[in-house]
């Protein structure tokens, strides 16, 4: 496969992603209260085409430069996400000996890209929700960097791939069962959803996304759902075992069955992001710092302690 | 920008109309029942809008802050006018009596093609500044004035710790979703903690009925429910509310437990919004609880009691919880709590200048 299908590929894969997640949302919603989903298939096509349709919005004196790239940035992170995931047993359409790091700097990129689409629109409730983002993001991610070098240790490898061949013979959510929920927490953060969303929230009319309008809310929008992919996809080479397969399926079958994982974690992140109520961020913080951090610590000292020689 | 092809058009034509809703007085639950309409899409910022619905009237005082939302709804923009009065010089406004029911005039509305409707304010900046002060920057020596337009954040002492940090005042309301309707808070905000509050317009009062049924308060429990971002568990309270004005059975107990099943108390801090209502003291907790109950109408009329004083509950608290708080009492109760409240005297005019702009920003 050279490098121009890989490429295309991977922007259908991200097209089709960010479409079931959108699908799920309907779902979700509608057993959520109670009525009839209503137009499922084409609902968020429809939607989609509605925001690309309308017309791009202006505020008063935007940082222009970081009001346009903004979303796009996020855009790419989600990519460099998706590209980094080993969808066969024999590689990753970015195959590099540290992905699990540049996975990382995905993480913490993203909160540089939802603060600057926050504070690029020199309005109220996008700065507000640009502030509070980063207030919660960075002890979030924090939880997620011990949960990820746990997940590591027993690979003793930084790279996605020899994390994928060491759960051969048993999945990290198994082995490790503080990881998967915790790592949970960050997909809600980084994709702005439910029980973390505390940039784009009601309580802001919006949040960051407040004053936008047009295609570059498109963007932003297919920016979210498409990070949800991305991060569900890692989550699932990280911890259920990535395209690895039982063991009467041949190993073609792997992109099959990474997509398969993809969809279930994708269907936990949307249930949770519809049923769980969101604190007030001070009560957010609170808790992430005294009691999730110093869990995801305490699962980081049970991986080190069984994966000791 | 926009993007103009024929086939994207045609998709995008059968989307549920955004509409952004300025709630005037008695138009609230007329709204919301709208809103359950999977044609329509209420949505939280004008700028998110295909179509402004003025619902119930609107006051004179909140029409500046109407007509700033209007023109922030991006062309091509309708207006239309449910059970409210238009302006003057409008032309041929669509006019709806509030009676009506508004789904098919709104997508009516939103296929006619016409011209988009123009601004209803000139473009200028919110406050004068060109050529005043000493380099015509619009400021008063090194802090005073508005230069470009924009007053100076001044630094204050933290409520909390007495830090000096960047204060900022702004003017919330009176249109935003689920915000209690006519509402407008001046806030005195450091990052998004509140230094002081002040009640410039109080809600459009009820002048329905007092007594609050289980319809009403479960309408209530959705707008708190909706600030917790359970926004499906709210459109769920809305329904079930609506059931039960068409006088259809409905169970309570499922929907308390789906509530608690959420997380919501949990995620309220306990004794957030603490006061004395109605002879006994209670706080977001209770009242939620309270909203999603069976039991009759818990307020008693009668008590002489005095209400507590919204603009002293909101103090020392995030922005978050202070819209908590004001969510957590109904219209009713709210009423003789939001009070206008006179503007502290100060040396120079930032204050009312940095409301005035905030103003534009934050509809």
């Amino acid at each position: 496969m050279n490098a121009a299908t890989a490429v295309g590929a991977t922007l259908l894969l991200m097209l089709g992603g960010a479409w079931l997640v959108a699908v799920f949302d309907r779902i979700a919603a509608a057993l959520v209260a109670r009525r009839p989903v209503g137009s499922l298939w084409l609902g968020p096509l429809q939607s989609g085409a509605s925001l690309l349709v309308s017309r791009t919005n202006q505020t008063e004196h935007p940082d222009a430069l970081n009001w346009a790239l903004a979303p796009a940035l996020y855009l790419v992170l989600a990519f460099v996400g998706v590209a980094l995931v080993p969808f066969s047993t024999s590689g990753a359409l970015v195959d590099i000996p540290a992905g699990i790091v540049l996975w990382g700097a995905v993480e913490s990129l993203t909160v540089v890209a939802v603060f600057l689409h926050g504070w690029s629109a020199n309005a109220l409730f996008p700065l507000l929700g640009a502030y509070r983002y980063v207030a919660v993001g960075l002890p979030i991610m924090l939880v997620s960097m011990f949960v990820l070098i746990a997940a590591a240790l027993p690979a003793q490898s930084l790279a996605l791939g020899a994390i994928v061949q060491s759960q051969a013979g048993l999945w990290n959510v198994v082995r490790q069962p503080l990881g998967l929920p915790l790592f949970l927490l960050l997909g809600l953060s980084l994709t702005l959803r439910g029980p973390f969303n505390y940039a784009d929230s009601a309580d802001l009319a919006g949040g960051t996304d407040a004053e936008r309008s047009g295609p570059p809310r498109a963007v932003w929008q297919w920016a979210r759902l498409s990070m949800a992919v991305s991060f569900s996809a890692m989550a699932a080479t990280v911890f259920l075992g990535g395209p690895l397969g039982p063991a009467w399926g041949t190993a073609e079958l792997g992109p099959l069955w990474l997509t398969l994982k993809t969809a279930v974690v994708l269907a936990l992140l949307v249930a949770a992001s519809h049923l769980l109520a969101r604190m007030p961020p001070s009560r957010m913080l609170t808790l992430l710092w005294t009691v999730l951090l110093p869990l995801s610590f305490v699962g980081l000292v049970a991986a080190g302690i069984e994966a000791a020689p | 920008m926009a993007i103009a092809w024929p086939w994207l058009d045609r998709l995008a034509a059968r989307a549920p109309v955004a509409i952004f809703v300025a709630v005037g007085r008695d138009a609230i639950e007329r709204v919301e029942d709208l809103s359950l309409d999977a044609r329509i899409a209420w949505v939280a910022s004008p700028r998110h809008a295909d179509v402004l619905l003025v619902a119930g009237r609107v006051r004179s005082e909140d029409a500046p802050a109407l007509r700033a939302v209007h023109d922030q709804i991006p062309a091509p923009r309708k207006t239309l006018w449910w059970g409210s009065t238009p302006f003057q010089e409008l032309v041929l406004p669509m006019v709806l009596p509030l009676a009506d029911e508004a789904s098919l005039p709104i997508l009516s509305l939103h296929t006619r093609v016409s011209n988009s409707e123009p601004d209803w304010l000139p473009d200028v900046p919110p406050n004068p500044w060109r050529g005043l002060g000493p380099n015509g920057q619009g400021g008063k020596d090194m802090m005073g004035g508005v230069p470009y337009g924009r007053p100076m954040a001044m630094t204050d002492d933290d409520s909390r710790d007495g830090l000096q940090l960047d204060q900022t005042t702004v003017q919330i309301g009176p249109f935003l979703q689920t915000w209690p309707a006519g509402l407008v808070l001046e806030l005195a905000l450091q990052g998004d903690v509140v230094q002081h509050a002040r009640v410039v317009h109080s809600p459009c009062g009820p002048t329905k009925g007092l007594r609050e049924g289980v319809s009403s308060r479960l309408r209530s429990a959705a707008r708190l429910l909706r600030l917790l971002e359970l926004g499906s568990l709210a459109e769920r309270c809305l329904r079930v509310a609506a059931a039960h004005d068409r006088c259809q059975p409905v169970e309570l107990a499922a929907l308390r437990a789906a509530v608690r099943r959420s997380g919501a108390f949990a995620a309220l801090p306990a004794g957030l919004g603490a006061c004395r209502l109605d002879g006994a003291p209670s706080d977001i907790r209770s009242r939620l609880l309270a909203w999603l109950g069976n039991d009759a109408d818990p307020s008693k009329d009668a008590t002489t009691e005095p209400k507590p004083k919204l603009s002293g509950l909101l103090t020392g608290l995030e922005w978050n919880e202070a819209w908590l708080v004001i969510s957590s009492f109904t219209p009713q109760q709210l009423h003789g709590m939001a009070v206008p409240e006179k503007a502290p005297v100060k040396g120079d005019d930032n204050t009312t200048n940095s409301a005035r702009s905030a103003m534009e920003h934050a509809h």
